[in-house]
């Protein structure tokens, strides 16, 4: 039960957001779908920058590696701040697209 | 890359993250990669490097845990020689000797401990080792790693000549982790993944 905690938190603010969206801002259900769809361009192009960053480090330091006598782990790839950046990445690459849209 | 692919690779990667973060998914994948926990009695116990020393010298929890892992083994009389190994980078000799510090101080006698200090990969340590124990005619080894990295260690060292009973110390069977645990543990999935990829690609499976 206590696995269940956090999502069903999300969805009582999630709930509660959108009934002050409607009824005290006045959005609208089809400004709700168009965000949704922006969201989900922000996740793929943070899914996007987190490959990349991923598979060049790799390539940083495998040639390192290979060109040097400096070993470097390949561990150092594997931290969770490196998702947060690339997220960062993502937003500033999709606010930039749609700007340049406009 | 078009708005669609975008979206589509955005709802899958959310759909990931639900179903790794609130699931017990990654843990019966950890599962399903490794192989399972045997005790029998072996000629040597050998303990992989895993996690290394603090900038204060003390052993990280993931080492320390690794370690006591195979100072249990040893106590339980499944083999009379526990082998050490740990990395040099940042701090020569710094794993390797103070999880050896650790033993004796658990009432393990210096003469059955060994330590591997030159090796920083999985690859190399198999080869260290094996050059430590060939001389004594070990061939049969209790292998104490963690579980995501058993099986790609496992082949390493059978591949350098071992008889290799696996020992994985991590409880992967946890199911009840938290939400942040299990996202954790799907980063050391994936990075063990292109680990076994690369270990392929480099020949050393």
């Amino acid at each position: 039960m206590e696995e269940l905690f956090l999502p069903l938190l999300v969805a009582v603010t999630s709930m509660g957001a959108y009934l002050i969206g409607l009824r005290v801002l006045g959005l609208s259900r089809r400004g709700l779908g168009w965000a949704l769809r922006q969201t989900l361009e922000m996740v793929g192009l943070t899914v996007v920058f987190l490959v990349a960053n991923l598979a060049i480090g790799l390539a940083v330091i495998l040639t390192t590696r290979a060109l040097s006598m400096r070993f470097v782990s390949v561990y150092i790839l594997n931290d969770a701040s490196l998702v947060a950046l690339s997220a960062l990445q993502g937003m500033i690459l999709g606010w930039w697209r749609r700007q340049g849209g406009n | 890359m078009s708005q669609a692919l975008l979206r589509f690779v955005g709802g899958a990667a959310l759909v990931c993250f639900l179903v790794a973060a609130f699931t017990p998914a990654v843990n019966l994948l950890s599962y399903w990669m490794a192989p399972s926990r045997r005790l029998e009695p072996a000629q040597a116990i050998v303990v992989l490097g895993s996690g290394g020393v603090a900038a204060n010298g003390l052993l990280t929890d993931t080492s320390m845990r690794a370690a006591m892992d195979g100072i249990v083994l040893y106590q339980k009389g499944l083999a009379p020689l526990v082998v050490f190994s740990g990395s040099p980078e940042g701090n020569p000799n710094g794993e390797a000797e103070a999880r050896a510090d650790l033993a004796r101080s658990c009432g393990i006698p210096a003469a059955a401990i060994v330590t591997s200090s030159r090796a920083r990969t999985t690859n190399e340590e198999a080869h260290e080792i094996h050059a430590l124990l060939a001389p004594r005619e070990i061939r049969k080894i209790l292998l104490v790693a963690d579980t995501p990295g058993m099986g790609r260690a496992m082949k390493v060292f059978e591949r350098a000549g071992f008889d290799v009973v696996p020992t994985p110390w991590s409880d992967v069977l946890d199911l009840g982790g938290s939400p942040e645990a299990r996202l954790s543990q799907l980063r050391q999935v994936a990075m063990e993944l292109v680990a076994l990829a690369y270990y392929r690609a480099a020949g050393y499976l």
